[in-house]
């Protein structure tokens, strides 16, 4: 199964410039995803730079690419079989997550989520974040929590 | 002007006590680059720009001496009460060099709102070269 | 009625909550409270039922995790349901 970027903002309710996903170009419901994500230097964080500056594509964006995609793997999944979540979708929680390499404009990340299990609210993914053949990140756990929108306002 | 590539600017403030425990402010604004999409109906920080406050605190911190830092990995991250805007988020960053490599250090940083609450709690390990 | 230990069982136990709760091997004791002793909330709760899961290859309801608050509990109610005699 292939997912446009339009699709996704169906299914996502991140919007340009923060929905850092392009394409899905794989997909199996409730079991795995992959998702690419071209990085341009006309992208927001790389404005404001010194020329000589490090154009590495920064950590927590790659982060919240992959979470984006296991985001697609859960509600899609969930979708397809007629049991929507309702709420808003937050990463919970991390571990484990190894830096093998880096990624610069001109590269296309390609992330491959599986999900290992869905417990109420929250799914647990495991996943990898490939240039080419160069595997740059690997996160060992990922807890994505579907937060209802009222428990997500101000303390009193 | 930025010496390296980052979603917005995620430190306002740093301080570093005696002790070496570094102190990092960022207030959180709607209008910050990447927010407008986060989400339209309703905006809410990033975890991950948690995570990027707590890096650049870091790099900064690392880096005064002329050092090189860069993020070798993230080794948790752990997120609680939401940051919205109008709130400020202060990380309390706490260093200490890994016993397995001595080119790693771990910072290790607890992040709370401005109502007292904790927002997260988040470890990196920065790579540091001389 | 309390459970006969299976200290090994125990032990791996342990190992999980100390990993997610991020605390040292020698902090957790099986009656030290996860939520008062270890600043747990309910993620790292559930993220701890998640790995038990995953391990032990046992669905545990999320009804269960009021029960689940030291490793003494954790035990009892794993061994419930992957049915261990010890």
């Amino acid at each position: 199964m292939i997912l446009e970027h339009a699709e996704l903002k169906r299914i996502l309710p991140h919007r340009h410039p923060i929905l850092q996903i392009d394409r899905v170009v794989e997909f199996e419901p409730h079991r795995r995803i992959v998702a690419t994500k071209a990085i341009s230097g006309c992208e927001p964080c790389y404005a404001d730079l010194a020329d000589d500056a490090d154009h590495r594509f920064p950590t927590s964006l790659l982060v919240e690419s992959m979470g984006q995609a296991g985001g697609v793997l859960w509600l899609h999944s969930a979708a397809l079989s007629g049991e929507p979540p309702a709420g808003t979708l937050i990463l919970g929680s991390a571990r484990d997550v190894t830096l093998t390499g880096a990624a610069y404009p001109g590269d296309v990340l390609r992330h491959v989520v599986e999900l290992d299990s869905v417990k109420g609210e929250n799914a647990f993914m495991t996943g990898e974040t490939w240039v080419g053949e160069r595997r740059i990140a690997t996160v060992g756990s990922m807890l994505a929590v579907m937060r209802a929108d009222d428990a997500l306002t101000p303390a009193g | 002007m930025r010496n390296y590539a980052a979603p917005l600017s995620a430190v306002d403030k740093l301080e570093t006590a005696d002790d070496g425990t570094v102190t990092a402010i960022k207030d959180i604004v709607a209008a910050d680059p990447y927010l407008a999409g986060h989400y339209p109906h309703f905006t809410i920080y990033p975890g991950v720009f948690s995570i990027e406050t707590v890096y650049q605190a870091a790099r900064e911190a690392l880096t005064r001496d002329g050092a090189t830092a860069e993020l070798a990995g993230i080794v948790s991250v752990h997120f609680k009460a939401p940051l919205l805007p109008g709130d400020r988020l202060t990380a309390e960053l706490t260093f200490r060099p890994s016993p397995e490599d001595p080119s790693i250090v771990r910072v290790k940083a607890k992040c709370t709102r401005a109502d007292g609450e904790t927002s997260g709690r988040i470890t990196l390990a920065m790579r540091v070269t001389s | 009625m309390t459970t006969a230990i299976d200290q090994t069982k125990m032990d791996e136990l342990a190992e999980i909550a100390v990993e997610v709760l991020e605390i040292e091997d020698d902090e957790i004791t099986p009656t030290s409270m996860f939520v008062e002793d270890h600043d747990a909330d309910s993620l790292r709760a559930i993220e701890i039922l998640a790995r038990i899961e995953k391990k032990y290859k046992v669905d545990i309801p999320q009804a269960e995790l009021p029960n689940m608050v030291n490793l003494q509990a954790v035990y009892e109610v794993v061994a419930r349901y992957a049915g261990w005699q010890a």
